[in-house]
Order: structure tokens, then sequence, then C-alpha cells
């Protein structure tokens, strides 16, 4: 049994091993419920099987649910929150903000500057570490662990600075 | 007291040695034809002086580490950073190109910095 989560809103739903995913409906954060499962409370755990108070309320709350969650995806591709970039620059700062700091691996050479560089071309950067366009072993790594939002979010902070 | 004469003297000979022959191989990166070649077939992408304004997934190069513009255009050349428009132009370019473009560059003062 899991809880679904997103930032803004939570999904109520009920996943049965590793396929079946139940979804019963949408908690907003502001307490404004949506709609809620009418068996919640059921001990067995398949209260989503069970008859709804409105089927048309559940069937809008996942509509609203999944529409919410491409607005969020959408905000964040049209560009990243600066903000939320400085809390996550923590993996960059140790080469990249440093003055005079050297790569030593595979070859030496200055680390790039990257604060005051354009946000779009950081994000490109990035990306192609990650996907392995680009052969530098820390820097696939280290790409590697940022999502899509991590990536628009430092290229926002450093094409800010 | 003499053979540490002779040493001290050996030493200097060789840091002035060593001092010259960088000196030499910095002038060898000729900036003015880096400008030449820059003007030619980089200035359409990456600006004329090297802050691109086309399009803001292309970098700005001004002011950039000469010897990280350096690995990035090998990179490009060699195929092992993968990019369409960049791996193509890279190609056409000779290694003395590619040291010239990039002291040309990272003599421009640029607005890139290490701030954190």
């Amino acid at each position: 049994m899991k809880w679904y989560e997103r930032r803004d809103a939570a999904i109520v739903g009920w996943n049965f091993g590793t396929s079946i995913t139940i979804i019963g409906g949408i908690r907003m954060r502001n307490k404004h419920s949506v709609g809620h499962l009418a068996a919640r409370k059921s001990p067995v755990g398949f209260g989503a099987l069970m008859l709804p108070r409105s089927i048309a309320g559940y069937a809008a709350a996942f509509m609203i649910a999944l529409s919410y969650g491409a607005q969020v995806q959408a905000q964040q591709a049209a560009g990243g929150d600066a903000k939320a970039g400085a809390d996550k620059r923590s993996q960059c700062i140790g080469c990249h903000g440093i003055p005079g700091y050297k790569a030593s691996f595979p070859r030496v050479y200055n680390v790039p500057m990257i604060a005051g560089q354009n946000a779009k071309y950081i994000e490109a950067a990035l990306t192609a570490y990650r996907k392995g366009d680009r052969p530098h072993p820390t820097m696939r790594g280290i790409a590697g662990s940022l999502s899509d939002a991590d990536i628009a979010d430092l290229a926002a902070y450093y094409a800010s600075r | 007291m003499k053979s540490t004469m002779i040493v001290k003297k050996s030493i200097q000979f060789l840091v002035l040695t060593a001092l010259a022959g960088m000196a030499f191989s910095a002038q060898a990166k000729d900036i003015a034809a880096g400008k030449a070649k820059a003007d030619a077939a980089c200035a359409a992408c990456h600006g004329k002086d090297g802050i691109s304004t086309i399009d803001p997934s292309y970098p700005k190069l001004a002011g950039q580490h000469a010897d990280y513009l350096l690995l990035a255009l090998s990179e490009y050349k060699s195929g092992a950073r993968k990019n369409a428009i960049m791996g193509s132009q890279a190609t056409a370019l000779s290694k003395a190109d590619m040291e010239n473009l990039a002291a040309y560059y990272a003599s421009l003062k640029g607005t890139m910095s290490t701030k954190r």
C-alpha cells in the first residue's frame, strides 16, 4: 500500500504489488477535498473497488489530478526557479565556484565558468552529460542525479548570477 | 662554497629557460588569427563579441577559460561530445585554429564568473 503525493496535491491511491495501482481520489493541500474514497477505512484495503459515492466525482478528480500535474511540469519546462536552484547548487560550487579550480581527471584544465552563462545552454549541457552525449565522468555522475526540474532550476540560478 | 654557487646558478638558468618557454608557447596562440576565424565561422551563432543573442541555447564564449574552450572543441571534433552543429563545425578546424580561437575568446571581456 502506498500513499501517492505530488508537491501541491496528494493523490490517494493504493498500490497492490508492483503492477496494479488504484487511484481513489485527490486531496488538495488547501483542505478543499475534491473527492475522497467512500470506503477509505476499509480494513481489507480494496476500498477503491467498492462503489464510491459518485463515480463521476472520482473521474473528475482524477482528470483534475492529471491536468494539475501536467501544469506543474509545463511551468518547470518554461523556465526554472532560480531560488530553488540556489538550494540545489551544493554539487556545483566545489568546482565551479572556486577561482582557478582545475579538473584533474581525465585531463587537467580550468573548469568552465557557469555563473552568467545562458540558462538554456546550461540546461542543454547538463542534459547532454546526463544522456551520455558528453564524456566527462564526474559531470555525467552529477547530471545523472538531477531531474529535469533540478536542471532547469540550476540553469536559472546560475544564469542570474 | 663554490659548489653551492654552481647549484644556484643552474637553478636560475633552469627557471629562466622554463619561463621563456612558457612565454613562447603563450605567444604561439595567435589571437588576431583567432578573431579572423571567429568572425568567419563562429560569430553567426555565438555573437560578434562572443556573447550569443540569437539563441539562448548557444553558450556565451567571451571570457571563458581558453583550455576549457580548447577541450570542448577537440571533443566536438573527435566525436566524444555529440552535437550535430558543433561536430561538423569543429571537423573543419585544425589544431592551430582551435588554439587561436580559444585564445581569442578567452581574451574577450565576458559576463561569466566563478560566483557561487
